[in-house]
């Protein structure tokens, strides 16, 4: 699993640095026009590892270098258990990435703002009107969203490869939307909900929202391991 | 003599295409020629030897350790399945014959299918150095990267080992995959499979695309890889001239079969391909000096062609026949297309 998870970093190295180079502009473009660090932090949170994904799982079908891969001393389980340890390493990094940089990003709005004086045009991004909490909660809910949607997608690439798993992907999403709004209706995912519904996670503090954010997202990240584990394991190279 | 590769009653089905019980084996301080038509099997033989396919019948072992198929005891369960070798190779002592192909089939494509051993094949395949026919390495990487890489899938990775040979093939370490030809790319991979310290190399086409040079340098370095006895390779190439050059065996598979597996010399020394008339090429068939079915016949415009396979013996019984030594392509190609006489 390690020789995978630095494989797939050192693949990446590169495509990495130069995400976030784009990231902190984009961050950055989105901060000053959006005028709240929100929109930094998550959007920040969700890119980087998105792009990982997808261009790690291309650069697996590109002259049969996943088959060659699985032809160094590798096992089947440790591929897909490093790909997923490398993605969520990403993950994590990322959400760091995007909370410093949205700080960042406010320091440097103070340090103008102080110069300019009173009503400078980026007071929107200080502190006072973006607190920390809500920064490190639009990080988290951007990570949580890369974490649910990786989830359905890796075990596609990882039975299909790239190139089909893409093409399934907005037919898996519809399914399991269409599936989950109709265990909603019917009530049978009464036991797991709570009791309040899905917005009283929300409003019942930091404990429920690093439910919603980090404890879900996380469980269905380690459910889609072990689908992927299964289907990778039949899967011709 | 220890096999390295030994794959017995290999099967596979696709589509159109089935590998049908393929045996071959890669001894020690051997090298095996693997040769075939496009399409007939060689890529999908070595990616079930390597674990990236998963055959439905067979065995495959790597190292004398099983790593895909049938234990011993598990051979007791299935043995009722088995199913005896009907495999057509017209075997003259070649690579597989120290496990003969009439040993039983482990199981039959109808039985279960062949369990892959992942630990076995883990340690096997650290032992692997593997060349594909095109560079596969992901195409922004640079080869200190490459060679990054490598350290940290090998336990048994030697980076000075990697370097030498990046420095006499001419790979600058900040070059990216992307920026090399086919050949250095092609020469990348040597790198790679020998900087562990293997001791099998598994070659798919290793010398497509090189120059005639390049192909030199690879053949001197693999005769030098194979200084030390205990090593073997696998080497499958459209190039028989190469095989001529360092093969020790040659297994011609077609259509999913293995159609000879035989010593090169066997081929090259002691076979011979007689071009005379068709009453010439007829009384050879009718003398009685080769056993049936050990003579291939081809009738061409101007000639026939009969491949014998003692060319001395022929000349003796056949003085005004016109016998030549023979190469693998003629060969493959007189016991492909040739009829069985």
């Amino acid at each position: 699993m390690k020789a995978m998870i630095l494989s797939d970093l050192t693949t990446m190295r590169r495509i990495l640095i130069q995400l976030l180079g784009i990231m902190a502009a984009v961050s950055l473009f989105l901060a000053v026009t959006v005028e709240t660090l929100a929109a930094t932090a998550a959007c920040a949170a969700v890119m980087i590892p998105f792009m990982f994904m997808f261009n790690v799982a291309a650069y697996d079908e590109i002259n049969k270098w996943e088959s060659f891969r699985l032809a160094m001393p590798m096992s089947r389980r440790g591929v897909v258990a490093g790909r997923y340890a490398s993605l969520l390493l990403v993950t994590a990094l990322s959400l760091g990435v995007s909370v410093a940089c949205s700080f960042a990003v406010t320091g440097a709005a103070a340090l103008l703002s102080g110069a300019m004086g009173q009503g400078a045009p980026l007071e929107s991004l200080l502190l006072e009107n973006n607190p920390p909490e809500m920064i490190v909660a639009a990080g988290l809910m951007g990570t949580a969203a890369v974490l649910v949607a990786s989830a359905v997608t890796l075990p596609l690439i990882m039975r299909f490869g790239m190139s089909l798993a893409t093409r399934l992907l907005p037919l898996a999403m519809l399914c399991g939307a269409g599936g989950f709004c109709l265990a909603v209706d019917n009530g049978l995912l009464a036991g797991l909900l709570p009791a309040g519904g899905l917005e009283s996670l929300f409003n019942g503090g930091f404990a429920g929202l690093f439910a919603a954010l980090v404890v879900v997202p996380l469980v269905l990240y380690a459910v889609s391991l072990v689908v992927s584990l299964r289907v990778y394991r039949s899967r011709e190279l | 003599m220890y096999d390295l590769v030994r794959v017995e009653n290999l099967a596979k089905e696709y589509p159109g295409f089935a590998l049908d019980r393929v045996s071959l084996s890669v001894p020690a301080g051997c090298v095996t020629g693997f040769i075939g038509s496009n399409g007939a099997g060689k890529t999908t033989t070595i990616k079930a030897i390597l674990g990236l396919i998963r055959p439905s019948a067979g065995n495959v072992a790597l190292f004398g350790e099983l790593v895909c198929g049938f234990t011993e005891a598990e051979d007791l369960s299935t043995d009722s399945k088995n199913m005896a070798n009907e495999n057509g190779a017209a075997a003259t002592g070649g690579a597989s014959s120290a496990n003969p192909a009439t040993a039983p089939a482990p199981a039959s494509p109808a039985g279960p299918a062949p369990q892959v051993h992942d630990a076995a094949l883990v340690r096997a395949k650290a032992r692997i150095g593997v060349v594909f026919d095109t560079c596969p390495f992901p195409s922004e990487l640079c080869v200190s990267d490459v060679e990054r890489v490598g350290r940290f899938a090998f336990p048994t990775w030697e980076r000075g080992v990697f370097e030498r040979y990046a420095r006499q093939f001419d790979l600058d370490a900040k070059k990216r995959v992307k920026e090399l030809s086919r050949g250095m790319g092609m020469k990348l991979q040597l790198a790679f499979a020998l900087a562990h310290a293997p001791e099998l190399l598994i070659l798919d086409e290793v010398t497509a695309g090189l120059d005639p040079m390049a192909r030199d340098e690879v053949l001197d370095i693999l005769r030098a890889f194979m200084a030390d006895e205990r090593r073997g390779i696998l080497m499958s190439s459209h190039i028989t001239s190469d095989l001529e050059k360092i093969a020790d065996y040659a297994v011609c598979i077609d259509k999913g079969r293995v159609m000879f597996d035989c010593a090169v010399d066997a081929i090259c020394d002691i076979a011979g391909v007689a071009r005379c008339g068709a009453e010439q090429a007829r009384a050879i068939v009718e003398s009685g000096t080769f056993a049936p079915g050990s003579l291939r016949v081809m009738a061409g415009a101007y000639a026939h062609e009969v491949l014998v396979p003692d060319r001395a013996l022929l000349s003796r019984r056949f003085p005004k026949v016109a016998c030549e030594r023979v190469g693998i392509e003629d060969y493959m190609r007189l016991m492909l297309k040739g009829e069985a006489r």
